[in-house]
Order: C-alpha cells, then sequence, then structure tokens
C-alpha cells in the first residue's frame, strides 16, 4: 500500500532509499513539530486550562 | 535417444512472476492507522519535551533583552514601575530553591496561553511587585519551560526574588494550598486574612496546576514581601549564585 508503494519509488540502491527515506521522515517531524502541533495545540489548549480557568472572581478589583 | 535435446519452450530462467498486487482497503486502512499513531505519540514527544526547548530558550532570550533594556535606563529607574502593557514582559523572577527551574524566568502580563509560553504569567488585575495587594503570578507545572514544576518542594520561608527596573523584590513564603480550579480566592489582595498578615501588606500568590499533567487543581503559594532592595544592591541570594 502506502509504504510499499514508497520504498519502490525511491531511486538507487538499499542504501540511498534508507537515507532518503530518514531524509523524508526528519522533514515530516520537523513540518510537524514547527507548524503542525502549534496549531492543533492552539486549539486543544490543555495547557490554558491548566490555568486560565482560575480567574479573579468578579468582585476583585479590575485594572 | 531418452535425452530430449530439443530447445525448451519455456526457459527456467528470468524473473520470477510477479505478484500481483492487489489493493486491500483493510491494508490501506492499517497503515494510515498506524502512521496515526504515530503522529499522536510524536505530538507527545513535541508537548513534554520540544515545548520545554522552545520555552526555555524564549525565558532566556527576553530576560537577556530585559536586563539589557534596564541597563540601558540605569540611572534614571522609576522607584515603582508603571502598569506593563498586556504581554508585556517586566520583570524576571528567580526561587534560589528551584533555581534550575526559575532563575531569571520572565514575569509576563497576563495569563493566558502566549504568555504562559514566554514566562510566567502575571494578573493584570493584581498587585505588581512590592505593591500593597497580591502580586499573583501563575506558571506552567508541566510543558512550556515548565516554570513551577517543582513548586511542590517549596518550603515555608523559602524565598522568591521579583528584579524590576526599580528593584529586588523579596518574597518569603507562608504556606500553600491546594485548591479547586474554580477557587479564584487565591489570588484575591488579602487571600489568607484569617491567617496572615495586615490588609493591604505586599503579599505573593505563586500556582501552577495540580496534580501534575492534569488541570482539575491548582497547586498555591503564598507568601509575604521580606525585603525591598534598589537595583546597586541586590539580595544576597543573587548575589552568591549569578555570575
Amino acid at each position: 500500500m502506502i509504504y510499499p508503494w514508497l520504498w519502490r519509488n525511491l531511486p538507487g540502491p538499499t542504501g540511498l532509499k534508507v537515507m532518503l527515506l530518514f531524509a523524508l521522515a526528519a522533514l515530516i517531524v520537523a513540518a510537524l513539530f514547527l507548524a503542525v502541533f502549534p496549531v492543533v495545540d492552539s486549539h486543544l489548549q490543555f495547557d490554558q486550562s491548566h490555568v486560565e480557568s482560575l480567574a479573579l472572581p468578579a468582585t476583585a478589583v479590575t485594572a | 535417444m531418452s535425452v530430449d535435446t530439443r530447445p525448451q519452450l519455456l526457459p527456467p530462467s528470468g524473473p520470477p512472476p510477479r505478484q500481483r498486487r492487489r489493493f486491500s482497503l483493510a491494508a490501506l486502512l492499517g497503515e494510515i492507522l498506524i502512521t496515526l499513531g504515530v503522529i499522536v505519540l510524536l505530538f507527545v514527544v513535541w508537548q513534554l519535551w520540544w515545548t520545554d526547548v522552545t520555552s526555555r530558550a524564549s525565558f532566556e532570550a527576553t530576560g537577556d533583552a530585559l536586563q539589557s533594556e534596564w541597563h540601558a535606563s540605569a540611572g534614571d529607574a522609576p522607584k515603582q514601575i508603571s502598569e506593563p502593557d498586556y504581554g508585556e514582559a517586566f520583570a524576571l523572577m528567580y526561587i534560589p530553591a528551584i533555581k534550575d527551574a526559575v532563575w531569571g524566568v520572565p514575569v509576563v502580563e497576563g495569563t493566558s496561553r502566549d504568555e504562559l509560553m514566554r514566562g510566567v504569567g502575571h494578573h493584570p488585575d493584581a498587585a505588581l511587585p512590592g505593591e500593597d495587594g497580591n502580586f499573583a503570578v501563575a506558571g506552567h507545572r508541566v510543558t512550556y519551560g515548565k516554570p513551577f514544576n517543582q513548586i511542590a518542594e517549596l518550603r515555608p520561608g523559602d524565598q522568591v526574588i521579583v528584579e524590576t527596573e526599580s528593584g529586588y523584590y523579596t518574597y518569603e513564603l507562608d504556606n500553600s494550598e491546594i485548591v479547586e480550579a474554580s477557587e479564584g480566592w487565591v489570588l484575591q489582595p488579602n487571600p489568607q486574612a484569617e491567617i496572615t498578615s495586615k490588609p493591604g501588606d505586599p503579599l505573593i500568590t505563586i500556582y501552577s496546576c495540580h496534580p501534575m499533567y492534569s488541570a482539575a487543581q491548582r497547586y498555591v503559594y503564598f507568601g509575604h514581601l521580606v525585603e525591598e532592595t534598589t537595583k546597586d544592591n541586590p539580595p544576597a541570594a543573587l548575589e552568591d549564585s549569578s555570575a
């Protein structure tokens, strides 16, 4: 399926194929880490609820 | 003549018959699911490791920028800093007891996602460092530099030092409490009126999420101001371990 297709279509001998696979994987991980995950995280907002919901009550001082 | 010498019609050598690649929905689905599983695992790695890397780098850059900004304007430093803009880093925090985690961490105005990625977050409604009232600060327990990861290891008497453009403010921690996420009273100007201090005293509240990896509760530490010094007179705890 996807991965056998990828393996067949990578050029060169086995060694080169392996290196190309690693390079491709690194590119994908970089794209996920730098672009995709930050956006996903801002929508999930696990972290925001860690502290954000502890808001000053309405009666508290205002700035 | 028992041996057949006629040329064979079908040569035995040559490539073996190619296996027919048949499309299989199950195999495709399996590969997609495995791929998604790996991506989810990578997301966890990103959250627990990479966000620390980027936030720590940001803490350091912001700290250096603030220090040089203060250095440049030294001499005409105000007596008390003015209300910072939302999102502005306006102070640095030092906690000697957990100095690996909190040593020059920027204090950023605001406590939503973006601010807590860049430091610990000061509640805009709360008092400023040294001011009468409660200097209330939130920080991540895990991920994004996790400044307050070891908040549960702090002990009463431990110091929290806040450096601003105008001076150093040394707070001493009094007691901790675990509260529900909705208990906003911990941020009020005099949160523990029945236990400590007179109303209006300069106090501090630092808090983080609790239990770790959850957002159900808050680990809160209360303290009070013990010392206020000028820029050319940093507290001993800072002098010992800096440089």
